[in-house]
């Protein structure tokens, strides 16, 4: 049993060697912001001014919204929500087959909340937030907090889809295809942080076809990864990849994930799912592009 | 008076020397209390430079620049504390890679409430009086004595269970 002094000086020591950790250099006073970025306490009277300038320019938007579906109303003309997805676009990662509702997509915040279920992002439902108003068709959506995350998403018609998610704590670099059978990624998982995860290249349809798992070394130490288990001889048609004994690499540079994917399908993406210690998760999706 | 460090490019605004001393002086300090508050570096950072960004606006009406600045900051923590909360309940706060080694007291002191994590710091880190910790939470120096000893019990059971 310790003192109470003992206590004290327990917890000045340990805050002691916290602090130390953050040394930052200070930085020039150029460099700093000409206005705090933190939202500040707007004046009563400044507050009421805003908000009756936005319920004027909602029923302005709402009344020009309304004219314009009077007036150009047609029979191919649709109101409401899609019924079924367009194509997606050439830089999509997420949905790929039309298993999706589109009304799960019909917003930004709606759309990445249905890929994070998709992606068993968890703990449900994971918290999310537009980073900025969507603009020219395309939006960022952050989620989580800590390592957390973001989830890009391009408009087409009516539907959100996703084209990358990132993760501050996981680190993919762009996934290259020198041929349809090899795609090559490097992930670098931050150490401490992720208990491990898998990396899959998903084709055209959004089928996996050939993953390998991920985890950070038992040490938790430098930035090392160990890959398990890459698939090396590509499956026939139809067939599953046939896959090498066990293997483990380990690297103090990126893991370099080679991934192969069978005969006759193509690789669209390859997504890298992480289980952060502790719970919670994260996913990093990057679009495969040719070499 | 107020005159523009060398380094101000001419359409910058103007900076008291008063204040760019204590800029070059209190931003290591006040950056750590910020990240002691918010266990986020990079938030940490913001926070202070916006704390000066504000002190700088407000400047002509500063009377005691540091604990201005000190307020400043807390508060920005603790603005920052209530956006993320509802979030920060969610999925438990995987460990810092910053601390590759785990302090079993720091990771008690991070998970306290948000009130008594920071009576903590500001007493035995700023080792501010109380009645100095009441005024910059905004809260009656009562409280403040509350929140420190609930504080100390529930990091003594978590250490010493």
């Amino acid at each position: 049993m310790t003192t109470a002094t003992d206590h004290e000086d327990a917890i000045r020591a340990a805050l002691a060697r916290r602090a130390a950790t953050l040394d930052p250099p200070v930085p020039p006073l150029t460099a700093l912001p000409a206005e705090p970025r933190l939202p500040m306490a707007l004046p009563r009277r400044r507050v009421w001014l805003a908000a009756a300038a936005a319920l004027v320019l909602v029923a302005g938007a709402v009344a020009v919204l309304a004219a314009r579906d009077d007036a150009g109303r047609g029979p191919d003309t649709r109101t409401g929500p899609a019924t079924t997805l367009p194509e997606p676009p050439a830089d999509a990662v997420w949905p790929l087959a039309d298993d999706v509702p589109p009304a799960s997509l019909a917003g930004p915040v709606r759309a990445a909340r249905a890929y994070l279920a998709a992606m068993r992002v968890g703990p449900q439902p994971v918290p999310v937030r537009l980073t900025d108003p969507p603009s020219h068709g395309r939006a960022t959506v952050a989620y989580g907090t800590r390592p957390g995350g973001t989830v890009s998403l391009r408009r087409v018609d009516r539907v959100w889809f996703v084209t990358a998610s990132a993760s501050p704590a996981i680190t993919v670099s762009p996934a290259m295809s020198s041929d349809p059978l090899h795609v090559e990624v490097g992930i670098r998982l931050r150490p401490g942080v992720w208990a491990g995860g898998v990396v899959t290249v998903v084709d055209d349809a959004g089928t996996i076809v050939d993953l390998v798992t991920v985890t950070p070394p038992p040490s938790g130490g430098v930035s090392t990864a160990i890959l398990v288990a890459p698939s090396i001889t590509p499956g026939r048609p139809g067939e599953p990849p046939v896959r090498d004994p066990l293997q483990q690499r380990s690297s103090v540079l990126p893991c370099i994930c080679m991934l192969h994917p069978p005969e006759g399908t193509t690789a669209r993406a390859v997504v890298v799912n992480v289980l952060a210690l502790g719970g919670g998760g994260s996913v990093a999706a990057v679009p495969v592009r040719p070499r | 008076m107020a005159t523009a460090p060398p380094s101000d490019p001419p359409s910058a605004p103007a900076w008291d020397d008063a204040l760019v001393a204590l800029y070059r002086e209190q931003y290591v300090p006040l950056a750590r209390l910020a990240f002691l508050l918010t266990d986020d570096a990079g938030r940490a950072e913001e926070v202070v430079q916006d704390a000066f960004v504000r002190a700088q606006r407000a400047w002509a009406g500063v009377r005691e620049p540091l604990p201005y600045l000190r307020a400043a900051v807390v508060n920005g923590c603790r603005s920052l504390d209530r956006r993320d909360r509802v979030a920060r309940a969610h999925p438990p706060a995987p460990p810092d890679p910053a601390t590759q080694e785990p302090d079993e007291m720091w990771d008690a002191i991070a998970r306290l409430p948000e009130r008594q994590r920071a009576v903590v710091v500001l007493r035995y880190w700023a080792d501010l009086p109380h009645a100095e910790i009441a005024a910059l939470l905004g809260c009656p120096a009562a409280t403040v004595r509350t929140a420190l000893h609930r504080a100390l019990a529930r990091l003594r059971e978590e250490i010493e269970p």
